[in-house]
């Protein structure tokens, strides 16, 4: 049987905030992120609203205001029919990843034609890890997961690859230095969404948490993050699964690891019929997507097996990918990306990674793909692909190719 | 069994007094015997009150072992506990007030039985010592206890009670509100409880009344569940996953935490069930329990000497072994001579005795009083003449045979002919050196470890002509000052510093061979040795090592081959001037760092070999099997005579993994013919040392397991 076309026919984003308390988005409830991000959807492209089969939301925390299946709440919040329903998953960072990922799947199956994806993250009001879970908060499941913090699991990445401060700063210098270009020269007025409260006062309206000044003086004088790790007993579990190593070299540092970001994004995907029958103008076509699992200590070192796994299916290599985003919530996690991929590291995250724009877990994923959007257009390339790696060694990939 | 008594005001007074023991231990009897007696307390309307006390000196302990490790199922053993679990749990419902009159030690379910009365009050005695000691023999507490301490003392605190099976004195339980009151003596502890009764107190249990845990214990409460999570890397960082009893407790509480209590101790019930048929608490509690109680009820001891008791003992050496011997002699009661060759170096080891003293008079463990009342029982001294009417003398000056042979020599002049002489040695040659004496039959070995304060082991070495009433008086003194005693034979560095030795050199050998450094050092401590082989021959000291092989080579056993991998230690020396931790520099870097790590260059001069390297689980096997083959070929060769003292003489002498057992336990754990098809498949491998003892051999054959 003849595979259906999946098309992506918008994508939006709202810009990153900060994801802590003083974090501009801090005043804008999760919903309501969402909400912006789905009328933007619906008012560009008119005539769609009775159409939408389901939107299905990528949340990491998926509790409090963000709990109770969100994308249901949003979507009767924002006003669509009763009639599309919701969905909330959660595959921790690769969560809006997975939404797409479903939203494609069931729309192949034919079950299903015009499906929004999407995610959330608001750090901000929703501290991680205030959902419990049984890996991190169950001490027999903890134990014999052997989960420790991502930071302490980069750390551990790091050291296994000898991947030195240096080598690490210098890597997230050059992040830091795409971002500065990117914010500056190409904003992507279409894609992001400025942020307006209930009265319509602006909030927010370019990334808040990028920084200015960065340079290697100042990146080398930080101190690690990971300082309790062995008075914890997480340097002791990292020994338990990779005896190999004395000590785990610390060398992940608040500027060579991507702040926490609160934020929104949203795709509309759909079949090739449903476009025409709308007149929608596709902006991609998904060639292929795939998600793995690895080793949960080292839990950060799975998105090079997701990419490879969906260029396969799209009998592709890495080579014929003309753009690359792969989320950098700590600088090893890139050069780990780009040495298992044999890339060079102009043709990866060539806007600056999420060491310069921040981490919004549930949300990262439909930002990536939105941002490589963004990026075919804008260098006129038409192979793209995302590839996510999330906690406790799960990682995704998709692969699209400009219309 | 249980004594009723019931006064004017309607007070039963319950008295607990098992016949036929010296202490009230909960048992499937007193089970059985509570059950009536709460059916007729629970019918009684007129009933006022109830108070718990005890006919013996203690109040009670439990946990039936015998039962719990003869079981045949988990049901059988759930359901014991379950019943239990239950009959407390009456008493907490009982409508009237139930006071618990502690006369003396609460142990384990015993103290679990406190807890659940309405209020406990307690003797202020030294003797009244309480707890849950569980967890130091592998178990959990199964009564309750645990879930209701969590609501009396909050979850982490409880877990850090529970989870060193730590016991606390009656003024600590005091203020740790585990206790509610104290009382001076017997009669006042029945007073207060009948006068708290009469005031018509409220008594039901917050975890009876209030819906939910405060947030501080509440798991589900974000801070309460990250303090749990770091609790458990915590337990994991400790335990390496090698005790699984500890992470059960911290499961059993925290899933106790957010159900409603009923459920919560049931929960505790599962738990403990599990752990009790888990290997691990089988290994522990056979060690530290059945092992220990039956060496220090006189299993190695020769029969027909009447009990010896030290009065006054003399020490030659005031260095840090013999003010250690001298300390904790002193501690024990009994008067020291401590001799050195100056008056002011035997003052110095009685000033560091001091200092000991000073430490627990600071911990609050003991009064200024009682601490100079130790200090003085010690008299330093360079007088040999003062060892007149010593009962026994311990020599603990440095390894060296012409010294030692001296000093009996000069000693056995001041002393009568009727005192025995205890060379404290951990490798010289008893028999040699009790040549140099004129009463051989009154000369033994005794092999103190360091710190003397805190190693709970002394290794008695009989040499040739040692009598055996020597031995049994060595044992009966290594008993009075708190120790358990081994007894080995004389014969080239004994048990523990023969079997320990196995240890290092297997390490070294693997660096030798070109295995990794780190994998080493972490096989070895991932299979529950306190320190990596490297670490250990640090610690040891590289000239030691050497000067006791050298010795073994050149005097005393015939046909030795010295192992290869001492090359690396004279190397060690010899080109890179490292000796080990005591200079600061060996296997490990010691200086300027909080903690030690490996020698950067040691790659460099022993590299990684190029072939495949050894799974960690080799590494593991190797280091383990290589102490476990030694150990039997000391049965064999009558070394040491029984597998306990080779148990808890590895564990306490070395370190050997406590979760195992013991290094005969060990075998055991694996199975005896699991361990002789994988040792014969490591001797193929790695060499004839894997060679399996013909006494493994048998019983490899006939099926037997050790005892």
């Amino acid at each position: 049987m003849q595979q259906r076309e999946i098309f992506i026919y918008d994508a939006v984003r709202t810009p990153r905030g900060l994801g802590k308390s003083q974090g501009a988005l801090q005043e804008i409830k999760p919903v309501q992120l969402l909400s912006n991000t789905i009328l933007a959807i619906t008012n560009r492209c008119g005539g769609i609203r009775d159409y939408i089969d389901d939107i299905i939301i990528g949340c990491m925390t998926p509790v409090g205001e963000q709990g109770g299946d969100i994308a249901r709440a949003a979507a009767l919040f924002s006003g669509l029919p009763f009639s599309c329903p919701g969905l909330q998953v959660n595959r921790f960072c690769s969560s809006s990843m997975e939404s797409v990922q479903i939203a494609a799947s069931k729309i192949m199956a034919g079950w299903d034609e015009l499906i929004l994806a999407g995610g959330i993250e608001s750090f901000s009001r929703v501290p991680e890890g205030s959902d419990g879970g049984a890996m991190m908060f169950d001490p027999d499941v903890r134990a014999k997961v052997n989960f420790i913090p991502r930071n302490v699991s980069a750390d551990l990445l790091a050291t296994l690859e000898g991947y030195s401060r240096e080598m690490i700063d210098a890597h997230a210098l050059n992040m830091h230095q795409r971002a500065l270009t990117t914010i500056n020269d190409v904003p992507f007025y279409e894609s992001i969404l400025p942020v307006y409260d209930i009265n319509g006062l602006p909030v927010l309206s370019k990334n808040e948490c990028f920084k200015n000044n960065v340079n290697l003086e100042w990146l080398a004088s930080l101190p690690p993050m990971a300082t309790d790790s062995e008075d914890k007993g997480y340097d002791v579990m990292a020994t338990l699964r990779y005896p190999q190593i004395e000590d785990v070299n610390h060398v992940h540092t608040i500027g060579n690891a991507a702040p926490l970001a609160d934020g929104a994004a949203m795709l509309l995907i759909g079949s090739k019929e449903i476009g025409q029958k709308l007149g929608l103008k596709p902006k991609a076509k998904i060639l292929s997507a795939a998600v793995i699992g690895v080793e949960p200590t080292l839990m950060l070192q799975g998105a090079p097996i997701a990419a490879k796994k969906a260029l396969k299916i799209a009998g592709l290599t890495s080579k014929d990918i003309e753009i690359w985003e792969s989320n950098e919530h700590f600088a090893a996690v890139g050069l780990k990306f780009l040495q298992d991929m044999s890339l060079h590291s102009d043709m990866v995250n060539i806007y600056g990674s999420d060491i310069a724009w921040g981490y919004a877990a549930g949300a990262m994923g439909a930002i990536a793909i939105g941002t490589v959007l963004d990026g075919l257009v804008q260098q006129d390339k038409t192979l793209g692909a995302v590839a996510i790696c999330a906690r406790s060694g799960m990682s995704s990939s998709i692969i699209i190719e400009r219309c | 069994m249980i004594l009723y008594k019931k006064d004017n005001y309607g007070i039963v007074t319950l008295t607990l007094d098992m016949s036929g023991q010296s202490v009230n231990v909960i048992n499937s009897e007193i089970a059985k015997a509570f059950e009536p007696v709460l059916d007729y307390l629970e019918k009684d309307s007129e009933l006022k009150g109830v108070i718990v006390s005890s006919a013996k000196t203690s109040f009670l302990a439990g946990g039936d072992l015998d039962f719990l490790h003869q079981a045949a199922d988990e049901s059988s053993v759930f359901d014991y506990t379950d019943r239990l679990r239950r009959i407390f749990r009456r008493f907490e419902l009982l409508k009237v007030p139930v006071v618990a009159a502690i006369n003396g030690a609460a142990l384990g379910s015993g103290f679990e039985f406190t807890l659940a009365c309405h209020r406990r009050i307690a003797l202020d005695s030294p003797n009244t010592v309480l707890g849950l000691p569980e967890v130091s023999l592998g178990m959990i507490p199964g009564g309750g206890g645990i879930i209701r301490m969590i609501w009396m003392t909050g979850l982490k605190e409880a877990f850090n009670i529970v989870s060193n099976g730590r016991l606390l004195h009656v003024r600590e339980a005091l203020s740790k509100g585990l206790i509610d009151e104290i009382a001076e003596d017997r009669e006042m502890l029945l007073a207060k409880a009948r006068q708290w009764i009469l005031s018509q107190p409220k008594i039901s249990k917050v975890w009876d009344t209030e819906e939910l845990i405060p947030n501080h214990s509440n798991p589900r409460y974000p801070k309460t569940a990250y303090m749990i999570a770091d609790l458990t890397s915590t337990v994991i960082r400790k335990t390496l996953n090698n005790y699984p009893a500890v992470l059960a407790l911290l499961n059993a509480m925290v899933e106790g935490a957010m159900v409603d209590f009923e459920a919560a101790t049931r929960i505790n019930v599962r738990y403990f069930t599990s752990i009790i048929f888990s290997k691990d608490c089988r290994n522990q509690t056979k060690a530290f329990w059945y092992d220990t109680n039956k060496i220090k009820n006189g299993l190695g001891r020769p029969k027909g000497y009447g009990r010896f008791k030290a009065r006054k003992i003399g020490i030659i050496g005031a260095g840090l072994m013999g003010s250690g011997i001298a300390y904790i002699a002193a501690m024990q009661g009994i008067k020291v001579i401590l001799k050195d060759v100056s008056k002011n170096l035997a003052v110095q080891g009685r000033d560091y005795i001091w200092k000991m003293l000073d430490k627990l008079v600071q911990k609050q463990k003991m009064t200024v009083l009682q601490a100079n009342e130790i200090l003085e029982r010690i008299e330093a001294t360079e007088d040999i003449a003062l060892f007149e009417d010593c009962d026994l003398v311990v020599e603990a000056v440095f390894e060296n045979s012409e010294l030692k042979k001296r000093i009996i020599k000069d000693t056995e002049n001041y002393i009568h002919h009727d005192t025995f002489f205890a060379t404290n040695t951990a490798s010289l040659p008893i028999s040699d050196l009790a040549g140099a004496s004129i009463r051989p039959e009154n000369y033994v070995g005794m092999h103190f470890f360091s710190p003397v304060q805190t190693v709970p082991l002394v290794e008695i070495i009989k040499g040739k002509k040692t009598s055996a009433e020597t031995i049994a008086r060595a044992f009966d003194f290594v008993i009075q000052i708190g120790k358990i005693p081994i007894i080995a034979n004389d014969s080239p560095a004994y048990f523990v510093t023969r079997v320990s030795s196995t240890y290092f050199v297997e390490g070294l050998l693997m660096l030798q061979e070109g295995e990794c450094a780190v994998q080493i050092e972490n096989a070895g401590l991932q299979a529950g040795m306190p320190l990596g082989p490297l670490a250990y021959a640090d610690s040891l000291g590289f000239k030691y090592v050497l000067d006791a092989e050298k010795h073994f080579a050149g005097q005393i056993i015939e046909n030795y081959k010295s192992s290869s991998a001492f090359s690396i230690l004279e190397s060690m020396i010899q080109k890179f001037d490292r000796h080990g931790k005591v200079r600061e520099a060996g296997f490990y870097e010691y200086t300027n760092c909080e903690k030690p790590y490996l020698w950067p260059e040691l790659t460099k001069h022993f590299p990684k070999k190029e072939t495949k390297a050894l799974s960690q689980e080799d590494i593991r096997h190797r280091l383990m099997f290589i102490q476990c083959l030694e150990a039997v070929k000391c049965l064999e060769e009558g070394v040491i005579s029984n597998t306990n003292e080779a148990n808890l003489g590895s564990i306490h002498g070395w370190g050997f993994a406590p979760f195992k057992g013991g290094v005969i336990q060990f075998i055991n754990d694996f199975g005896v013919e699991e361990f002789v098809t994988k040792a014969k498949e490591l001797e193929q491998k790695f060499g004839p040392r894997f060679k399996v003892p013909k006494m493994l051999e048998e019983m490899a054959t006939e099926k037997s397991n050790f005892l």
